[in-house]
């Protein structure tokens, strides 16, 4: 132990941890904490932020590029769902720890946003909402029903994701309510594989899916 | 086993309001006089986990409130490699809500604050270093001061007692929007994490030097933390707002409730000062705040309030998802915005006497937030009491100004050590 004579306190470290002076040219003998790596630790600090800032600049460099060759054509759009579905991917599908069933959804939720965005560039033929939003739909409801079946006696942990997956199945009937899809039996069948895999939830897992439906909604 | 606990009334806020910048993570550790068994604190660890079934959960998601169900997972004990008060990843964690850390003499056991409180997390450590100290041989006997691994968990202890001490459900006038406090700014430390300074003073003694100044150890070390934030506050040229301390007050000593989930309240103590005031001065006015805002009817009225605010059917009814921002923003808006740092103080932690020579010291180290970047943790175990300042930023002048205070006014030897985090080495 040494004394700083700046601060008057006792400390077995070389530095003085409150004003930084050299109180010893021996490093300290007792360890109170580990080594932090600090290169490491910056490099995972600053990942995703780098991420985002070259996502972003791409977009900027693709938007300067589009007005000064096609301005009547905006194409950069095309690039910012790119850019968009590729950060998703990265910062939460890939690199995240989320749940599975919070990656399948989010995937759902992004390839939406993507199509739409796509489908209303192109024209707006309005093939996203008409066919392949409900078809996604259906496949992120039968992916987790799946991984439940498979997975056993963790299925519980998916539960809050299959009903919000259930609840997106009803998504394309109110898109074709509203006038926003044109083709009535993809919306259907989207809202009948919703009910049909709550209702099989039901009938197979009755009083433990019940118990887990009462927990999840709890006032 | 499938028991599942709805999160209780102070969990969740803390649910709602964590991020990367509030962990909501707090941590209670024991520095042993020995080198930390790592296997023999995991054996340890897998007998305590099941007599602390609240605390051994993981979070489900709910559309009206999250909830905690029973985790069949194993709990593992990991060395420490990264800052204290870390952000609890739940994949890594086996989607615990609570870690345990071993570091060469420490053991520390970090929660996620929707768990429980201080007190709650001081009793799981004391039972896990108390079998751990069975498993490695040791003599040693719970006295009434531990939870023994042995006996089977009460229901008491798993109460919301929120719920049970409410006398009345339906005080719907919300608190007072309290005035904007002094709040402490800085640079975000490089790379983002959390630095800690530990400072170990002989308790008695400085327990006496409060007395001789009319009070009480809390009332002592937040009258001079007032004061050095006041002075840094005068440095600044005087922003707006006093300094204010929030001190978190267990309910367990008001109510005599045995639960080992979130049951404290807040005080708030602040000292409306414009220049310079005498420390005499500002100890009274502290220690008259400390009385008048920890009595018990004021107490019960906090029960009241926040077990009403939760039962309008309005706030139940509401989804998750419009819930917590809203939380979020009542809590940034009326709880973070009325305070510049927290204290919080443990109190004197009574072990058996069989366990005290195996144990050197505690710590109790208290996550930074956004607006609250500087906090103090407060910790006494034989004898030996620790302050612990956690910081999320660069600038440590009111720390330093904190402990070269404390032994220039009271004589006190004050051994201070840090976990370097930011430095260059």
């Amino acid at each position: 132990m040494n004394r700083c004579p700046e601060c008057d306190v006792m400390t077995a470290h070389r530095r003085c941890p409150l004003c930084q002076t050299e109180v010893s040219e021996a490093q300290a003998a007792i360890r109170w904490y580990p080594d932090y790596d600090r290169k490491q630790q910056r490099i995972r600090a600053r990942i995703s932020r780098l991420a985002i800032f070259i996502g972003l600049l791409a977009v900027l460099v693709c938007f300067f590029i589009n007005l000064i060759v096609v301005p009547q054509f905006l194409w950069v759009f095309y690039v910012a769902v790119a850019v968009f579905y590729a950060l998703v991917s990265l910062s939460h599908t890939i690199l995240s720890a989320s749940h599975i069933g919070g990656k399948i959804t989010a995937q759902v939720i992004s390839l939406t946003i993507v199509l739409l965005v796509i489908d209303a560039m192109s024209g707006a033929v309005q093939w996203s909402v008409d066919y392949v939003v409900p078809a996604l739909i259906i496949a992120g409801i039968l992916v987790i029903t799946i991984i439940m079946v498979t997975v056993r006696l963790k299925w519980t942990g998916y539960v809050s994701f299959l009903l919000m997956m259930i609840g997106l199945g009803f998504v394309p009937a109110v898109l074709y309510l509203t006038g926003l899809a044109t083709v009535l039996w993809p919306s259907l069948v989207a809202a009948l594989y919703a009910v049909a895999t709550f209702a099989l939830m039901l009938v197979f897992a009755n009083q433990a899916f019940m118990t887990q439906l009462g927990r999840r909604f709890h006032l | 086993m499938d028991e599942w606990y709805r999160i209780d009334n102070t969990g969740k806020i803390f649910h709602a309001v964590s991020d990367t910048t509030n962990s909501s993570v707090f941590r209670v550790a024991m520095i042993l006089k020995e080198q930390v068994d790592p296997e023999c604190l995991q054996s340890a660890l897998d007998i305590v986990a099941v007599r602390f079934p609240t605390l051994t959960v993981r979070v489900r998601k709910g559309l009206f409130w999250d909830f905690m169900e029973h985790n069949d997972e194993q709990l593992l004990v990991k060395q420490e490699v990264d800052h204290p008060c870390a952000p609890i990843d739940r994949k890594e964690n086996n989607a615990y809500l609570i870690r345990v850390l071993y570091y060469e003499h420490r053991v520390s056991v970090e929660i996620f604050h929707s768990l429980t409180d201080g007190g709650g997390a001081m009793e799981f450590l004391k039972t896990l270093v108390y079998q751990y100290l069975r498993l490695k041989g040791n003599e040693v006997t719970a006295d009434d001061k531990v939870l023994r691994p042995e006996d089977s968990p009460k229901r008491e202890e798993m109460e919301d007692s929120f719920e049970r001490y409410a006398t009345s459900h339906s005080v719907r006038r919300p608190e007072k929007r309290g005035q904007k406090a002094y709040q402490i700014e800085g640079k975000t430390l490089d790379p983002p994490g959390i630095h800690v300074v530990h400072g170990v003073v002989d308790a008695s003694a400085l327990n006496r030097y409060a007395k001789s100044r009319g009070t009480s150890l809390t009332g002592l070390l937040t009258s001079v933390l007032i004061d050095v934030v006041h002075e840094e506050k005068i440095r600044q040229g005087s922003p707006e707002g006093n300094v204010v301390v929030a001190l978190p007050i267990s309910l367990r000593r008001a109510f005599p409730s045995e639960t080992l989930r979130n049951f404290f309240s807040v005080a708030n103590i602040g000292v409306p000062m414009d220049g310079y005031m005498q420390f005499d001065e500002i100890i009274r006015t502290v220690t008259e705040q400390l009385v008048e805002k920890t009595d018990k009817a004021r107490l019960q009225q906090g029960i009241n309030r926040f077990v009403s605010l939760q039962s309008s059917l309005f706030i139940r009814a509401t989804p998750v998802l419009l819930k917590y921002p809203i939380m979020r923003f009542g809590f940034n808006q009326i709880g973070e915005r009325a305070k510049t740092m927290t204290l919080s103080n443990l109190g004197n932690i009574a072990l058996p006497e069989s366990m005290e020579p195996h144990v050197e010291r505690m710590e109790i180290i208290l996550y930074p937030t956004r607006k609250s970047p500087i906090n103090c943790g407060v910790g006494t175990l034989n004898d030996q009491l620790t302050v612990t300042f956690a910081r999320s930023i660069e600038e440590s002048t009111i720390i330093r100004s904190f402990f070269r205070r404390l032994r220039q006014m009271t004589g006190l030897e004050v051994m201070v050590y840090s976990n370097r985090w930011g430095e260059e080495r």
